[in-house]
């Protein structure tokens, strides 16, 4: 047995086993119950039992060894396991074939398999393998003993602190699987576990789904506490602010330790979240309830966005380094004099002017001092050198102004090898302050006949005879607000306006998929481009996605949207979404095309005809 | 015409100075344009005796080594680099009318546009200034062609051309993930002001116009994001840069119609207009031709070329000059900052020397300065105006 | 109503699950309402937002032409269509009128009001818990993995240096080099957090250092300090952050054959950091069966003996069936009859207020398409490069159309290009 596996937490046992109890329906009181029920998510709860389980028989999966039950989903158990060769403590998810085909949940699996894979995360729960047999999915994933969900119920609100630092964490590992395309749409305290060291862990991506470009989500999911206006709705949504409104409910709770959208009346409910109406108590910091107002809002396009958030001011406080992305690495500097001093001698800045450009922060205006600031200061050996090696350091520092172009010292180096980049830094350096076309050496200036003003003072002045000059007035410059929409509008009967675009499409001989009943407004069309010289290897059937929807009562829109290409015949579809199935054709090469004028020339074909037709 | 009086020169001396501190309170204000991603980093460091410190062999070594690390830049860069995240591209179909094709261009206030010819669903060329100068100067040949010339479109272009036997500019293009450097030559070997950005469509196989890339947007790129342009500091007069090209002049009072002539014989994309002691007064461009005809009608092709210039927009920025005492740097610095496409080289009092276009200065970059001074006095082409993309 | 994201939603609404609100913990936390166990019906799915408490019977007197006047110079001549509609059946039903004139602004914005006060209102009305077990598929969830390379899902085979992983990274030796000069030249990157600065050797007799470094798989950023100053190499891939500062930037992948000279990346076009792309010249090889070795903690071969072997998710997925493309219009919407039984199930649905029937009416626009990022185009001297703000990813591939002016049509639609968008606009003549 692995260390890992005697590793034994001291604190929160829960000794919880029994939880097969129903569930109950008070406030108060959270009773953790589960249910045989069509749980759709794994959970492994608890941590390892203190006594030691009755010895069941050791039981083996692949190269798993079963140390015991955690917890039953509704397509079979969470197992707690270890790997036998490197003790690696892990959750089998095991998944009962049989069950998982009946029911209509194959998706869900599948889906969850291929995200959890693409996410690697510290914050999210890893996927480190699957493994199947005849009759049984098994999920290998990491083992995270605790959920936040315990941990608020049994501890109640928390301190901002403590709170900012979950939430510092799921607010990261959400803005990585956005940009991985991926939206959770089920995040929730149940959904977030904990490990030893209390990181969190996304779970559960069974009804996340992928972002494509172009296209809506539609699923109403996830628990109706924690879901978007929108999503309770049933509206289409872009995806990635349904996740901020989740982890809006979920920060509120983490403060508050209850929910901010509660009620015993379903519709009540809803009222609550679609008017976006809930209480901030005033022991919350001002930062928080700033950050929490911002993304508890109902109109999606006036939520803050992940990226919104990382740039709060509260949400900053404290935010790990390890956690930003890549690209925005800043580092805070403190103010070291020798360092100041060696880089006002070197660069030439003025002290007082690097200690401004400290104190004001990363700024486009301060960038370069401040690049210069820090190397050095990373450098101390560098600076220290410069002491040492006097001879040098005279030489160096002796020209005032810093010498830029030391013959000298250029002569040398120069002929061996060409050097491309600056002969010697410093002379760079001491020109880097722009020299502005302002200086008085510059006489660059505009010709103040050639406006357009003066030139026409000058011209009526000197022909007031001619009259017919006069009216020659300047183009106007109003440049004619060109209104864009989407689509194309009208206020008749949807039915009607389908029929339309129908007999329009049948004059143009395109053709289109018989649409389902819950695709009453939609029209998917494949329409040959005749447009290109003929050849075989030119995909040449366009594919349009038509749909109908209300702007307001009796006031419909008709949108278009281009969907890819195929070429005749072959039938092979290489859409940039997806194909005929919903399945996705891997090996596709799925840089989406982007010319856009095939599309929109057939576009302007449709609304001519649609034009002349309603024309009659 | 009554001589300019002594008076009224003073009176334009001091608007010049006035225009001059106008132009300096610009550019002091740091205005960083959107995509200025190199920091203006201003300070009032003792820089000014700095510079005239310099020996001018220190300043020319500088010079040779700036350009070698601006081209190492260029190579090193796409053409791809230059795009915004997010832009825009018009593109007119060839079926359009040239006269309903002209108002497009005005109201989105732009130069030029790529064409797009839905048969072959393939790219057809650069709708330019110049296309419009040949339709201008068809109709002057065969006036009796007006209704021909009305029901014009983009597709008869090539025909009138033809009619007027204008060779036409052969369509040059480049690939958008190819160097800068590459685009940079293409242009200057085809004398043109711009150049279209192809890529093929994976899925499609048919070839798209990714965006039009100008010489203007790719000196402001380099301004913006290579603080070697610091380092030029020779001045015009040292360095074989647009000086001494024998230019043709206009007055206030010659018609515009042969400016327009000059501007196509010449493939030079501005007139400078100068009064009797041959002071630079204002200056004729290419695109002052599209507020000429706009609306289809050519009724004002008589006018004088100082009354034609009544027709620019209010919002024209002016015609900026420079002497042979300034340097590159600080000319890229105003390019940096406001949108130009020529510097006219005056002396003290105005009189014009020459003009210095954005070609000169790509082309300068690019080969100019070379170890050897290159001596071949470039007296082509002018540069064309762009508005826009 | 389901609108773009799954393909078809016949087939795949089998596998595609009745969505289960009963999450199993049924704490106080995440609902009070009781929602009880098998084929509990989906409180979340209640009525769509565009109920039939939208008042059906049309507005009689809105004007019934094509309206495709020119509206510039002169003032529009209303074509009145005298078309007839065929032997009409709803004697006030009238002919379709397809605006394509702009909608005078005001009238506009109020509609739009109007839009956002009409979803209000239908949410007070849409109060009733549906009762009828609704058939709100959710056929969003369709399992489909669109492998669309872009900046996203393309680094997803660059491990995030992951302190808390247990399992100990397998490190590539990789060298770096440095050829422009200098005197002394240190390298920093994210492999050292952008704190430590490592020397590299040399100069060699051609001028040039480097240093041997050992990195995980991933993607690095690095910088040389180059005699005091920091700098970025021209000969190796760059990569701008937000700044606009160019870091230089190297890929390892994680099984790659060994990089022993940088140089061997040089040919990669340049990166844009937030902008990283697949060029075309070098598409490196994006199918997630790499990823899925990096993850396994061991690397146990496929079969693990007893019944036991890898699951590969792409045997599970079924053969892509061709669809069925036609040319008949479906009866609805042409055949009389039908349209008459559509409205009295429309208007019985009204009546006793059972608004499951969702897809009877169309879906409610979704604010994203209500406002195109042509409309804040800044025309301000500036913006000469004809930059427009960046789009929200929904709206791309879609069309989107002005008003017909001097008898042309302008149409435009917002595009990928690598990764930048590009707003692709015709200007086309209505013959």
């Amino acid at each position: 047995m692995s260390d890992q596996n005697s590793q034994r937490t001291a604190d929160n046992h829960i000794e919880d086993t029994d939880r097969h109890h129903p569930h109950h329906h008070h406030h108060h009181h959270h009773h953790h119950s589960k249910e045989s029920g069509n749980d759709q998510q794994q959970q492994q709860q608890q941590q390892a039992q203190q006594a030691p389980a009755p010895q069941q028989p050791m039981v083996r999966i692949g190269k798993y060894q079963v140390v015991k039950t955690l917890g039953e989903g509704s397509f079979g158990k969470v197992k707690l396991a270890y790997h036998m060769v490197t003790g690696q403590k892990v959750a089998l998810k095991i998944i009962n074939r049989k069950t998982l085909a009946k029911s209509d949940m194959q998706g869900r699996i599948e889906r969850e398999i291929s995200y959890l894979r693409l996410l690697r995360h510290p914050h999210i729960i890893k996927l480190y393998d699957v493994i199947k047999s005849k009759d049984e999915i098994i999920m290998v994933m990491e083992f995270a003993g605790k959920e936040l969900f315990d941990y608020i119920v049994q501890r109640g609100k928390m301190e901002e602190k403590e709170a900012k630092r979950f939430f510092q964490q799921i607010i990261a590992a959400v803005e990585y699987c956005h940009r991985h395309k991926i939206v959770h749409r089920d995040l929730k305290p149940e959904n977030l576990l904990l490990d030893d060291q209390l990181n969190v862990k996304i779970a559960d991506f069974g009804l996340s789904n992928i972002m494509t470009d172009g296209n809506f989500l539609k699923t109403s999911c996830g628990s109706p506490n924690y879901a978007a206006p929108e999503v309770i709705s049933g509206k289409l949504y872009a995806g990635p602010e349904v996740d901020v409104w989740s982890c809006g409910v979920i920060l509120y709770v983490m403060l508050c330790g209850r929910l901010p959208f509660d009620d015993e009346f379903i519709p009540a409910l809803f009222k609550k979240i679609s008017n976006g109406v809930y209480t901030l108590p005033n022991y919350l910091s001002p930062g928080a309830k700033n950050l929490l107002t911002k993304m508890l809002v109902v109109n999606p396009l006036n939520r803050i966005t992940i990226h919104g958030i990382m740039e709060d001011e509260w949400f900053k406080v404290g935010f790990p380094e390890y956690l930003l992305p890549q690209d925005m690495k800043t580092t805070k500097l403190d103010i070291d004099n020798d360092v100041i001093n060696a880089l006002s001698f070197t660069m030439g800045y003025d002290r007082d002017e690097i200690i401004d450009s400290i104190k004001a922060g990363r700024s486009p205006e301060t960038n370069e001092i401040l690049d210069a600031y820090e190397l050095i200061k990373e450098n101390k050996i560098l600076v220290d050198d410069l002491k040492k090696n006097s001879s040098n350091m005279d030489q160096f520092l002796s020209q005032s102004p810093p010498s830029t172009w030391n013959s000298h010292n250029i002569g040398n180096n120069d002929n061996n090898h060409n050097n491309l980049a600056k002969e010697n830094s410093i002379t760079y350096q001491a020109l880097s302050p722009n020299p502005d076309s302002s200086s008085p050496n510059s006489t660059i200036a505009i010709l103040p006949s050639s406006l357009p003003q003066i030139h026409r003072a000058y011209m009526m002045s000197k022909i007031q005879q001619n009259q017919a000059v006069q009216k020659v007035n300047p183009i106007s410059t109003k440049k004619s607000k060109t209104r864009w929409h989407f689509g194309i509008r009208s206020r008749s009967y949807p039915l009607d306006v389908m029929g339309e675009i129908y007999r329009a499409l049948k004059n143009l001989g395109a053709e289109w998929v018989k649409p389902s009943e819950e695709e009453l407004w939609t029209i998917r069309v494949r329409w040959k481009y005749g447009g290109g010289v003929k050849s075989d290897v030119e995909p040449d059937l366009m594919r349009m996605v038509i749909q109908l929807f209300q702007l307001e009562p009796n006031n419909y829109l008709v949108d278009f949207k281009f969907d890819g290409w195929e070429s005749n015949g072959k039938g092979k579809s290489d859409d940039n979404t997806k194909d005929d199935n919903g399945q996705h054709d891997v090996e596709e090469d799925e840089i989406s095309s982007f010319s856009a004028y095939p599309f929109l020339h057939l576009s302007t074909q449709l609304i001519l005809e649609l034009a002349v037709n309603s024309q009659g | 015409m009554s001589s300019v009086s002594q008076q009224q020169q003073q009176q334009q001396q001091q608007q010049q100075q006035a225009q001059a501190a106008l132009l300096q309170t610009a550019s002091t204000s740091s205005s960083t344009s959107a995509d200025a991603s190199s920091p203006s980093y201003h300070h009032h460091h003792h820089h000014k005796d700095l510079v005239s410190s310099l020996t001018t062999e220190q300043i020319a070594k500088d010079q040779k080594i700036a350009l070698r690390a601006i081209r190492l830049f260029l190579k090193s860069k796409t053409s791809y680099d230059v795009l915004p995240v997010s832009y825009r591209l018009i593109v007119l179909d060839t079926s359009l009318l040239v006269k309903k094709s002209l108002n497009i261009l005005l109201q989105n206030s732009i130069v030029s546009a790529p064409l797009w010819n839905n048969k072959t669903s393939r790219f057809a060329g650069l709708l330019t200034s110049s296309d419009f100068i040949n339709v201008i100067q068809y109709y002057f040949q065969f006036p009796d062609k007006f209704d021909l010339v009305e029901k014009l479109t983009l597709d008869g272009l090539r025909d009138v051309e033809k009619a007027i036997s204008v060779e036409p500019i052969e369509t040059i293009s480049s690939h958008p993930f190819k160097s800068l450097y590459e685009a940079c030559v293409k242009m200057i070997d085809s004398k043109a002001r711009r150049i279209p950005l192809i890529d093929e469509d994976e899925k499609t196989n048919r070839e798209i116009v990714v965006s039009v890339l100008t010489q203007y947007r790719i000196l402001k790129f380099v301004a913006l994001n290579c603080r070697e342009t610091r380092m030029l500091l020779r001045p015009l007069k040292d360095i074989n840069i647009g000086t001494e090209k024998q230019m043709l002049r206009a007055t206030m009072e010659t018609p515009v119609i042969d400016v327009i002539h000059v501007l196509s014989q010449n493939s030079v994309s501005s007139v400078p207009i100068v009064d009797e002691n041959d002071k630079l007064i204002n200056v004729y461009e290419a695109y002052d031709v599209l507020t000429l005809i706009k609306g289809g009608l050519y009724t004002d092709l008589s006018l004088s070329v100082g009354e034609a210039l009544m027709r620019r927009s209010e919002d024209f920025e002016g015609v900026y000059t420079c002497t042979l005492n300034d340097r590159l740097s600080t000319i890229m610095e105003t390019i940096r900052k406001s949108r130009l496409h020529r510097l006219f080289i005056v002396d003290e009092n105005g009189k014009l020397i020459s003009v210095i276009t954005l070609s000169d200065i790509l082309k300068y970059i690019l080969f100019g300065d070379a170890d050897g001074d290159d001596d071949n006095n470039n007296n082509d082409d002018d540069d064309d105006v762009q508005l826009e993309a | 109503m389901n609108f773009s994201d799954s393909q078809h939603s016949e087939d795949i609404s089998k596998d595609v699950p009745m969505v289960d609100m009963n999450s199993n913990k049924n704490n106080t936390i995440s609902s009070s309402s009781h929602i009880s166990g098998e084929g509990s019906e989906n409180p979340l799915s209640s009525s769509s937002s565009s109920s039939a408490s939208s008042s059906n019977n049309p507005n009689p007197n809105s004007a019934s032409s094509m309206n495709l006047d020119e509206d510039v110079d002169h003032t529009s001549s209303k074509i009145s269509s005298a078309g007839d509609f065929g032997e009409p059946i709803h004697p006030m039903r009238r002919k379709s009128t397809i605006i394509l004139t702009d909608e005078p602004e005001q009238q506009h914005q109020e509609s739009a009001q109007r839009g956002d006060q009409g979803q209000d209102q239908q949410h007070q009305q849409d109060q009733k818990l549906t009762d009828g077990n609704s058939n709100e598929n959710d056929n969003m969830n369709v399992d489909y993995r669109n492998n669309e390379e872009d900046e996203g899902t393309q680094s997803r085979n660059s491990t995030q240096q992951d302190q808390q992983s247990s399992e100990h990274p397998e490190l590539i030796p990789v060298e770096l080099s440095w050829v422009q000069g200098g005197s002394r030249v240190f390298v920093t990157g994210s492999f050292t957090g952008w704190r430590k600065m490592i020397a590299l050797n040399g100069p060699f007799t051609d001028g040039s250092f480097n240093v041997k470094l050992s990195l995980p798989a991933g993607t690095h950023r690095f910088r040389f300090i180059v005699d005091n100053e920091l700098r970025f190499s021209d000969f190796l891939p760059t990569a701008t952050d937000q700044m606009g500062n160019f870091v230089n930037y190297l890929e390892i992948l994680p099984h790659a054959p060994q990089i022993d000279d940088l140089n061997a990346t040089l040919d990669k076009t340049n990166l844009n950091n937030e902008e990283r792309k697949l060029s075309k010249f070098d598409r490196n090889d994006k199918s997630t069966k790499s990823i899925s070795t990096i993850d396994r903690l061991t690397n146990d071969d496929d079969d693990m003996g007893d019944g036991y072997s890898r699951y590969h998710d792409d045997e599970e997925n079924l053969q892509p069936c061709e669809k069925q493309y036609l040319q008949d219009i479906p009866p609805i919407f042409t055949d009389p009859k039908v349209m008459e039984q559509y409205y009295l199930t429309l208007d019985n649905n009204q009546q006793n207020n059972n608004n499951n029937q969702q897809w009877l009416i169309p879906p409610q626009l979704p604010p994203h398409l209500e406002s195109v990022i042509l409309n804040n185009f800044s025309n301000d001297k500036d913006n000469n490069a004809g930059s427009l703000p960046i789009p929200n990813h929904v709206v791309l591939n879609h069309l989107a159309t002005t008003s017909i002016k001097h008898n042309t049509l302008a149409v435009a639609s917002v595009v990928r290009y690598q990764r930048k968008y590009a707003t692709q606009i015709l200007y086309a003549p209505l013959q």
